[in-house]
């Protein structure tokens, strides 16, 4: 039968003493495993791109619920008259708000810079090489391309298909970028509306709710009882916290809502995000375009 | 043990826990995952020198507190400790029960791979209730329960699971390894 001390080097004993302490070190004493995971994992890199790449593959995200293809086309058929509606209803909202801008800068004597529409954002596809499948919340580690590490800043926005916010930008290595979800707890509470499907009532502006999050890959907020917010409702960003391209992207949906005792005139909703970063094979991420900047080039 | 093709293995298994896993997790069953670098901390376990052997589940225990995800915490620092402890635990209790099994058994190995699992999992709630409940270590992470304990039971049982597949691979390479048998069990023998 095996025993402890036989054949092992007596330096063994050291090293698990050694990892040990080293696993309760304070956290603000581990900066250094950054840049140790950096370099070892140089050779994993690439293997688990590939992995990630196949796994997206076997499972996808947004596989179609068992929707054969010819509901699928009418589906694609519905979607494509609802998307060229929303952009007739863009252009006409794009024409009025600039209109209201000049009116604006005519009756405040401001300059010509000022309420200017925000540039687009440039949009940088990445894949995801690196992900914990265990943790809802974990980060994930993305591809580090040339043109990424040349225009990505910390702070900018990774989304899922232009129209969902799945995380932040909190670290940029010489060798990878990492995002945060924005369900973590460290991302902070979110400013957000609630936006209701069936546009019960367009004139009324829509309620407000800071939602935080509660570290299992949801969110939490209160909104007034009067407002009868359903299971279902979208909820999407509106926190100035946040880039302006960022805004109105969906942070999830209404998962539940329960009435307050403490507080009857108030609900609290819980509000689970459609897609969740750890399960996505690659994001987008929403750089600021600062060529544009640079050469003043804006024009609204 | 030949080194060189640990290292290799080493790598494939942690790049496939941090990629293609995700497509087995069970995410209705609380995101129960199975673990590749389980697997291979049971295979040199069952057949490798000791020394070999405790060293190897160190280095991929490192290996394995340095992917994205594992015990982060804030300021997304690693965590280094969980595994690296967790499977030369895993490792040890294998030593110690492997000349009482059949080693060339895939299903062996199977059960090898739980225990590993297990040893690493409950290791990890260890230190994340330590680190919890130490002033000074920053408290990141939450405490753990039933669930986690429940969660970690599950990795354990998918991950023998899985230990099937990839230990009939590994049977096919074990010309590969060079190792030196010792004086264990084996079936037929």
């Amino acid at each position: 039968m095996f025993r402890a001390n036989e054949r092992i080097s007596r330096a063994y004993p050291v090293l698990l003493l050694l990892t040990g302490l080293i696993a309760l070190l304070p956290t603000n004493w581990l900066y250094w495993t950054r840049d140790l995971s950096d370099v070892i994992r140089l050779p994993i890199t690439p293997l688990a791109h590939a992995g990630n790449r196949l796994a997206g593959m076997l499972r996808p995200v947004d596989a179609s619920d068992g929707l054969h293809s010819e509901d699928l086309r009418g589906q694609l058929e519905l979607l494509e008259s609802e998307r060229d509606r929303y952009e007739r209803l863009y252009r006409a909202q794009r024409l009025r708000a600039q209109e209201l801008a000049a009116q604006l800068r005519l009756l405040q004597h401001l300059p010509e810079t000022v309420l200017r529409a925000p540039r687009p954002p440039m949009i940088l596809p990445s894949d995801v090489t690196g992900r914990n499948p265990r943790d809802v919340i974990s980060p994930v580690e993305l591809e580090l391309e040339p043109e990424i590490s040349e225009r990505v800043l910390e702070g900018d926005v990774a989304t899922w298909k232009h129209q969902y916010l799945v995380g932040r930008v909190v670290r940029i290595s010489p060798f990878r970028v990492t995002v945060l979800p924005v369900t973590h707890p460290d991302t902070g509470p979110v400013q957000a509306v609630l936006v209701d499907p069936g546009n019960r009532d367009i004139a009324a502006p829509p309620p407000r709710v800071l939602l935080k999050p509660l570290g299992d890959g949801t969110f939490a907020g209160e909104v007034n009882h009067r407002y009868g917010t359903t299971v279902g409702d979208e909820v999407v960003l509106a926190d100035p916290a946040w880039p302006d391209w960022a805004q109105a992207l969906q942070v999830g949906a209404v998962e539940e809502v329960r009435q307050l005792d403490e507080a009857p005139l108030r609900d609290l909703v819980i509000v689970r995000p459609r897609f969740q970063l750890f399960e996505l094979p690659h994001v987008m991420l929403l750089a600021r375009d600062n060529e544009g900047l640079a050469s003043g080039g804006g024009t609204p | 043990m030949r080194w060189i093709v640990f290292i290799v293995a080493a790598c494939l298994a942690v790049a496939l826990d941090m990629g293609l896993s995700g497509a087995m997790t069970l995410r209705t069953i609380g995101f129960i995952t199975p673990s590749f670098a389980g697997c291979l901390v049971a295979w040199i376990a069952l057949f490798g020198r000791p020394d070999c052997v405790l060293w190897g589940a160190w280095v991929l225990g490192l290996l394995c507190d340095l992917t994205p995800g594992s015990m982060e915490g804030q300021g997304l620092v690693f965590i280094i400790g969980p595994h690296a402890l967790g499977f030369p635990l895993g490792a040890w209790v294998v030593l110690t029960i492997r000349p009482m099994v059949f080693r060339d058994r895939i299903l062996t190995l199977a059960v090898c791979t739980m225990l590993c699992v297990l040893a690493a999992g409950f290791v990890m709630t260890i230190i994340g209730l330590v680190r919890y409940w130490l002033p000074f270590a920053g408290g990141e992470v939450v405490p753990f329960g039933f669930g986690e304990l429940l969660r970690v039971a599950g990795d354990a049982v998918f991950s023998g699971v899985l230990a099937i597949p990839v230990g009939w691979l590994l049977f096919q390479l074990m010309p590969l390894w060079r190792f030196d048998y010792g004086v264990g069990r084996r079936a037929g023998a």
